[in-house]
């Protein structure tokens, strides 16, 4: 093709065509990867090292602890920043053997906002495993909002058309409902779905 | 014909045009003459429809040039001082889309565009783009473009800007020659002296208003004066020229006395 | 045949509406192909001179398409298909009706049309329709590029199909051309025929800020390991379904919740919305068409803050940085043109994008580490926040080099400069205060902020601040060859003849910054490399000045 003929009307609508057209097979490709696109998906645990001081380590320590003073290891929490929290709650994800359920419970005494947070947000963005340790987190929890989280889970779950998180959320929700008929069921959290 | 009636034209204080009349029948040359800021540009895109009137009402071959703005266009031809055009289309895309506007045929606009261009030596640029050419070149396509739909009426504004002598001539003959057909010009100059040989009658325009109207003889014989230029000094110019192109070379010369 | 019947019946369609059908097609083809050829269109983009094959429109096309892209990508697989659609469509319609108003004189009122053409004899409801014509064309192709990767990439969504793209398209284009028309209107209404060349100025940065946070913002997404933009997908309040991105988006996505009548009514109702403001949009043009008068640009008019002459300058400080003569009047020369000359100065502020963008990624993604207290990996990105802002200095000043006004570049030739090195030098400090001194100064600030601690941002700023001084130097003398403001704009585009210089500096900078890193492992490391880079900067400023001095201007005018 001349030069010329590239410069003229037609042949400059010709190649602002072909960009679109060479768009099909790059939109096309990703779509065709989106299984790697899902495994890719997952959440990196890179909690600051300066976070991690000797007293933080010595809580986290005693959190498993039961001989440990509960009001002490929850104000200590308490007064915790959010990069310390932070490093707690990946401690907890990064190391889930043994399981640590006394560790679960005082950081959702000490501040069930945060944690049950933290918890929903790693089902949510997690790989398939990490969903399972968060979805895990949010069963060994007492906290009554745990139902709402989960149900608000299983919707936006089901709306994504996930493949195997909504039976898991399904299955741990039935089972945290059973063991807490008292619980209220009320849809607190606003989905995305009016 | 053109008739113009108590035109002024008002720029927020300044008045650019001040009741201005006149009237120039069919096959007259008019020369449009002032200083810088009298307002000749100011009449010439009022009798294109471009600006509207404060006052005073514009008549350009029978239509008022307010109320009937599209029959006026039609029947004129515009060449402007440093004529503007669009730049990144060629001479012959640009001829093309004026011929069109102006209703001619495809096959019209070819023939009168090539023609035209030859005879003004350009021909060869007719698929150059127009920022590639020169300023006489350039001058040279807005004529054409002025002239390709045959106009009854034609609006000159400094037409031989950039042209060489050739084709300076070429362009005095032609408006010449579109007078003897019947055409009515307008020419707007600041080269006194092409007015005088070229004009068949002189209007002379000093702060918006008119200071004399007149054939360039006649103008001459009353003010007793052997140019044009010498007639349009007396009538425009408070100032000594001399003194002041003395006490300008002093103020050059003093900076030279002072190192 | 069939065309020729087509053709017929749009010529009589238009003529009822009262337009001229041949000068509506004239007209239509000339401002495509100004389009296609006007090296202006597109302020952010590259431009094409007379030789070049590509034009400006395919560049921004392609860069339209890329922001779709990288939109798609960094939300595909992350979020349901209603957020998904909801950014890729708040994307589209911000970038579109930005481009509009920045592109306001060009493509939609153009006073200096007037002078080309305000003297033939169009209609009124021609121009108007060739005009709206034309803006139409780059709207419905700035809205195309930009959701043509979404709308084909949407459909692979887990929560989505192949309907995602009917559904998509039809929003997509209601909402772009809603909001182009919306602008438009608006503009017509509030501001008159034309926007000001002030605020033309702003949305022009708006637009490349918006472009910068689109195209870095899609990077920041995917290594963002908060995962903000899934959480917040995951939680968007109901209220963001009647905002208009969140309609669109529940018309474009939402599978589950509604009937394919309900959507069809929905879509309706957004093309008539669309419809209603264009016609209002085009009957406002039609009068402001009408009432335009030539030679009254967007440009500046009427009087402008008088500047001081030569020798006098804005403030006494600039006088403390200047010497008087030569020095001082080239730095008042360029600082003149860079206060007057919009065009020259996002030039120069695009060149700066890069390091805006890594200094905002840093700051989002909490990684601006303070190297004298973490000296680990985790510093690379600080390090590259010190040493991008002197990256940019080549390709600023040799903006400096370019203007509209380059024939009366004479001017500077004809003058005596007798010493060259102050004049370059002022050129270049007027650059200085301009682009690189606030950009340290805003450093400085977000490095205190994120470190709680002025020492150790003071002590970085002022390593980069040496670094700039290096540079500086290096590039007056690489890259300020010619007269100043002495070539053509066009070229200005284009940073092919310093590219080999650029690169060299760029690699001395990255190693430099390698080599901060490296001093950082021992003790007093951060003192040593300052020494280094002081002495190099030095060393650079000494040999610069004799090579300015020696060298003459290396062109003259064409």
């Amino acid at each position: 093709m001349k030069l010329d003929s590239i410069r003229s009307l037609e042949g400059q609508l010709l190649a602002i065509a072909c960009l679109f057209v060479a768009c099909i097979p790059i939109s096309g490709a990703v779509i065709f990867l989106r299984p790697k696109f899902e495994r890719a998906m997952s959440e990196a645990y890179t909690a600051s090292s300066a976070a991690a001081h000797d007293e933080l380590k010595q809580l986290a320590a005693q959190l498993e602890d039961p001989a440990a003073d509960p009001t002490q290891v929850h104000d200590a929490i308490v007064k915790l920043a959010a990069p310390e929290k932070e490093w707690l709650y990946q401690d907890w994800v990064t190391h889930p053997e043994p399981e640590r359920v006394i560790t679960v419970a005082r950081l959702i005494e000490a501040d069930p906002d945060y944690f049950l947070h933290r918890a929903e947000q790693t089902v949510v963005c997690g790989s398939e495993d990490q969903q399972k340790l968060g979805l895990r987190f949010l069963a060994l929890s007492e906290h009554p909002s745990v139902a709402v989280r989960l149900q608000h889970l299983l919707r936006w779950t089901r709306q994504r058309h996930l493949p195997d998180a909504p039976d898991r959320i399904q299955s741990v929700l039935t089972d945290w409902v059973a063991s807490h008929p008292k619980t209220p069921k009320s849809n607190e959290h606003s989905g995305s779905i009016p | 014909m053109i008739r113009v009636s108590g035109l002024s034209r008002q720029y927020g204080e300044a008045l650019a045009l001040n009741r201005v009349s006149f009237e120039i029948p069919a096959g007259q040359v008019c020369g449009y003459i002032g200083p810088n800021g009298a307002g000749k540009s100011t009449t010439v895109k009022i009798l294109t429809g471009m600006l509207r009137p404060t006052e005073g009402t514009a008549e350009v071959a029978g239509f008022d040039v307010t109320a009937n703005p599209l029959e006026v266009r039609r029947r004129i031809g515009y060449v402007p001082e440093t004529g503007p055009l669009y730049q990144l289309l060629s001479v012959m895309e640009y001829l093309t889309l004026v011929g069109t506007l102006h209703h001619l045929p495809p096959d019209e606009i070819h023939t009168r565009a090539t023609k035209m261009l030859q005879l003004f030596c350009i021909g060869d640029s007719a698929n150059k783009r127009i920022d590639t050419l020169s300023k006489g070149m350039r001058q040279k396509v807005v004529i054409s473009a002025a002239l390709i739909h045959d106009p009854e009426i034609i609006l000159f504004d400094e037409p031989l800007s950039g042209l060489d002598a050739n084709a300076s001539r070429t362009v005095r003959d032609v408006v010449r020659g579109l007078a003897d057909q019947g055409r009515t010009v307008l020419y707007c100059s600041h080269v006194l002296d092409v007015v005088e040989r070229l004009c068949d009658r002189v209007i002379i325009l000093n702060k918006g208003e008119i200071v004399a109207d007149d054939t360039p003889t006649a103008l001459m014989a009353a003010a007793h004066r052997g140019t044009l230029e010498t007639v349009f000094r007396s009538l425009t110019s408070d100032e000594n020229q001399e003194q002041t192109a003395k006490e300008f070379v002093d103020v050059v010369r003093s900076r030279g006395t002072q190192q | 045949m069939s065309s020729i019947a087509s053709a017929n019946r749009i010529d009589r369609l238009l003529s009822r509406v009262g337009v001229e059908p041949r000068m509506y097609r004239a007209l239509v083809r000339t401002y495509l192909l100004l389009d296609l050829r006007n090296q202006q269109f597109g302020r952010a983009t590259s431009t094409a001179g007379a030789k070049e094959i590509l034009t400006p429109l395919f560049a921004v096309t392609g860069q339209n398409l890329l922001i779709g892209l990288f939109c798609s990508v960094a939300l595909f697989a992350r979020v349901d298909a209603w957020f998904f659609a909801m950014v890729c469509l708040n994307v589209s319609m911000i970038v579109t009706a930005s481009s509009v108003v920045v592109e306001f004189n060009e493509i939609v009122m153009d006073p200096d049309d007037l002078n080309i053409i305000g003297h033939q004899p169009i209609p009124n409801r021609t121009y108007a329709a060739a005009r709206v014509t034309n803006l139409l064309m780059y709207v419905l192709l700035s809205v195309t590029s930009l959701n043509f990767c979404p709308a084909i990439v949407g459909m692979g969504l887990r929560d989505s199909g192949p309907e995602f793209l009917f559904w998509y398209w039809g929003a997509a284009l209601a909402g772009g051309l809603f909001s182009a028309g919306l602008v438009v209107l608006l503009f017509n209404l509030v501001a008159g025929t034309t926007p000001s060349v002030q605020t033309r100025e702003l949305l022009a940065f708006v637009q490349v800020g918006a472009m910068l946070i689109f195209g870095y913002g899609a990077q920041l997404v995917i290594r963002d390991p908060r995962q903000s933009l899934q959480m917040i997908a995951y939680e968007a309040p109901a209220w963001l379904h009647y905002t208009p991105f969140g309609w669109l988006a529940d018309i474009a996505a939402t599978t589950d919740a509604w009937p394919v009548t309900q959507r069809l009514m929905h879509l309706c109702i957004a093309a008539f919305g669309t419809l209603g403001v264009w016609i209002a949009a085009i009957q406002r043009l039609s009068v402001s068409y009408g009432q335009m008068e030539p030679g009254r640009t967007a440009r500046a008019s009427g009087t402008m803050n008088a500047l001081p002459a030569p020798g006098q300058l804005l403030s006494p400080i600039f006088q403390l940085f200047t010497r008087p003569g030569t020095h001082r009047t080239s730095f008042w020369l360029a600082w003149t043109f860079l206060r007057r000359d919009p065009s020259l100065r996002m030039r120069c502020w695009t060149t700066q994008a890069v390091a805006v963008a890594v200094i905002l990624m840093g700051m989002l993604t909490g990684k601006l580490v303070d190297p004298f207290v973490d000296h680990g990996k985790d510093a690379m990105l600080t390090l590259a926040c010190l040493y991008l802002p002197p990256m940019a200095l080549p390709q600023i000043l040799y903006q400096l080099n370019f203007s509209k006004d380059h024939q009366a570049s004479w001017i500077l030739i004809l003058a005596p400069i007798d010493d060259r090195v102050a004049f370059v030098n002022g050129l270049a400090r007027a650059i200085t205060f301009q682009f690189i001194v606030p950009l340290l100064l805003a450093l400085f600030l977000v490095l205190t902020w994120q470190w709680k601690n002025a020492a150790h941002a003071l002590a970085c700023t002022v390593a980069s601040a040496i670094a700039v001084a290096g540079i500086l130097w290096a590039s007056c003398a690489g890259v300020l060859r010619r007269v100043p403001f002495s070539d053509p704009l066009s070229r200005g585009e284009s940073f092919g003849p310093i590219a080999l210089f650029a690169g060299v500096s760029g690699s001395v900078l990255t190693g430099l910054g390698f080599c901060h890193f490296a001093l950082l492992q021992i003790r007093f490391g951060f003192w040593i490399h300052l020494a280094v880079l002081v002495v190099a900067a030095g060393v650079t400023r000494v040999l610069s000045v004799r090579f300015i001095a020696k060298t003459p201007w290396s062109k003259v005018l064409a």
